[in-house]
């Protein structure tokens, strides 16, 4: 039960952590990617896309070269700090990101390219400045879009798996996330274990893709 | 040459179009008109401050809103220029209020709830200040987007087709009252139509333009006289969408 108990909220922490920055950094990209046209944006949004399609246990192969031992990230962190990054909780939660921020990048796009950019107009005309522009016209009429962006990256991000074992390991107490502990229960038999979390995922994501459905309803 | 309220002279290239026109207006009601793609619209957002020209002037009474030369760009906050934009362009998560102190926000409350009040009797929606947008029938919503352009006291009213979505007996109405509206405020008013009937019945002039240039300037009452190829030609255009 202690195993259940951790990985429940492990799973939870790395989660609610990572989709914080997702939504963050996602919405801008996303902002980004619908508002404005640059060199190299059919690029970047391609970028957005792969981790979305490739197998996880690819990026989290390309996780590994940048933030392991000899990667170039990892060795400028063990250089400053002395700590090293995989086999971590913060591991997971790196994990977690790279695999949900696509999700967040497209719902956000789509959510604001939904927004009549003669609004946008309009609110300069009256005097607005672009930032209240964002605030006051863009964002709440994007925002039932972002909210379910932020949603379907929570339940990405607590369903990741592939990226998080190659990365953060699957050590129990540490880092041993739910879809680690189902995937160690069902090899050792632990049938309980397996149909426990099995419900405890079923119906927290269920329940979210309903809520996204209720906010999906328009203006 | 005598100074007019309305200043225009730009030039500006847009994909593989062009445009270079030279008006202006003094206080009264003149209608822009061509048909689609002759860039009505492109000359009204460079107006408004949403599209820069390449070269050429904009001068607003006595404010330079554009100055290619002295590399002079106002931006749009500050050019006081009110645009009603051809869908209107309606906060759907603002009600009508909200809407029309869009852009005077930052007035006093007690200031703020005097000019609604003048507005709403203004544009005829009195007691409809808290509705919401999706409540509204095509001729009120109209008039939101008027009394919320109007509202911060522009020098300048700018109107991109704006009856277009109303039927005719509305669009009459309505006019009549954009013709009184404007002899109260007294600015100048550039209506961007594609109905010649609209043009001269509601401007004393018409700038008719062609393929990003004037091809005329005169009275509006001359367009009834035009011949009647290009009375079709403007009809068929108005319907190809």
């Amino acid at each position: 039960m202690n195993d259940i108990a951790f990985s429940v909220s492990l799973s939870l922490w790395v989660a609610a952590i990572s989709t914080l920055f997702v939504a963050i950094i996602g919405s801008a990209m996303g902002y980004l990617l619908a508002r404005t046209r640059f060199p190299g944006h059919t690029l970047l949004d391609a970028l957005c896309t792969l981790p979305l399609v490739l197998p996880p246990t690819v990026v989290g192969f390309y996780l590994l070269a940048v933030f392991g031992h000899s990667g170039f990230m990892g060795q400028i962190l063990y250089k400053l700090t002395g700590w090293s990054l995989v086999f971590t909780w913060q591991a997971a939660v790196i994990a977690a990101f790279v695999i949900s921020l696509p999700l967040m990048v497209k719902t956000s796009r789509a959510a604001f390219e939904t927004v009549d950019r003669g609004l946008e107009s309009v609110s300069l005309t009256l005097g607005k400045s672009e930032w209240e522009t964002l605030l006051k016209v863009t964002l709440p009429l994007a925002s039932r879009g972002l909210l379910a962006g932020v949603a379907l990256s929570f339940t990405r991000a607590i369903g990741e798996f592939g990226a998080t074992l190659m990365l953060a390991g699957n050590i129990p107490g540490k880092t041993q996330t739910i879809p680690l502990l189902i995937f160690q229960a069902t090899q050792s038999g632990e049938n309980n274990v397996v149909f426990a979390l099995v419900i405890i995922m079923s119906l927290f994501t269920l329940s979210v893709l309903l809520l996204i459905n209720k906010w999906g309803a328009r203006w | 040459m005598v100074s007019s309220a309305l200043n225009v002279n730009i030039q500006a290239k847009i994909g593989s179009f062009e445009i270079d026109v030279s008006f202006a207006l003094d206080s009264e009601i003149v209608s822009l008109i061509g048909p689609s793609g002759s860039g009505k619209s492109s000359i009204l957002n460079c107006i408004a401050g949403l599209r820069r020209p390449d070269t050429g002037t904009i001068i607003c009474g006595d404010s330079l809103f554009f100055d290619s030369e002295k590399n002079v760009s106002v931006p749009p906050q500050k050019r006081s220029c009110a645009y009603v934009l051809q869908n209107l362009a309606l906060f759907p998560h603002m009600d009508v209020a909200q809407n029309i102190c869009f852009g005077i926000e930052k007035l006093p409350l007690a200031i703020r709830e005097k000019r609604l009040a003048e507005l709403l009797a203004l544009v005829k929606l009195e007691g409809l200040e808290r509705r919401k947008i999706s409540q509204l029938s095509g001729g009120q919503l109209q008039r939101v987007a008027l009394a919320r352009a109007l509202a911060p006291q522009p020098k300048v009213l700018l109107l991109d087709e704006p009856f277009s979505a109303l039927d005719s007996e509305l669009r009459a109405e309505l006019g009549q009252e954009l013709l009184s509206l404007q002899e109260q405020l007294a600015i100048p008013v550039l209506l961007v139509t594609h109905s010649k009937a609209e043009a001269m019945r509601l401007s004393k002039t018409a700038i008719q333009l062609q393929e990003g240039r004037v091809k005329s300037i005169g009275s509006a009452l001359e367009l009834g006289k035009e011949p009647a190829a290009f009375h079709n030609q403007s009809q068929s255009v108005r319907f190809s969408w």
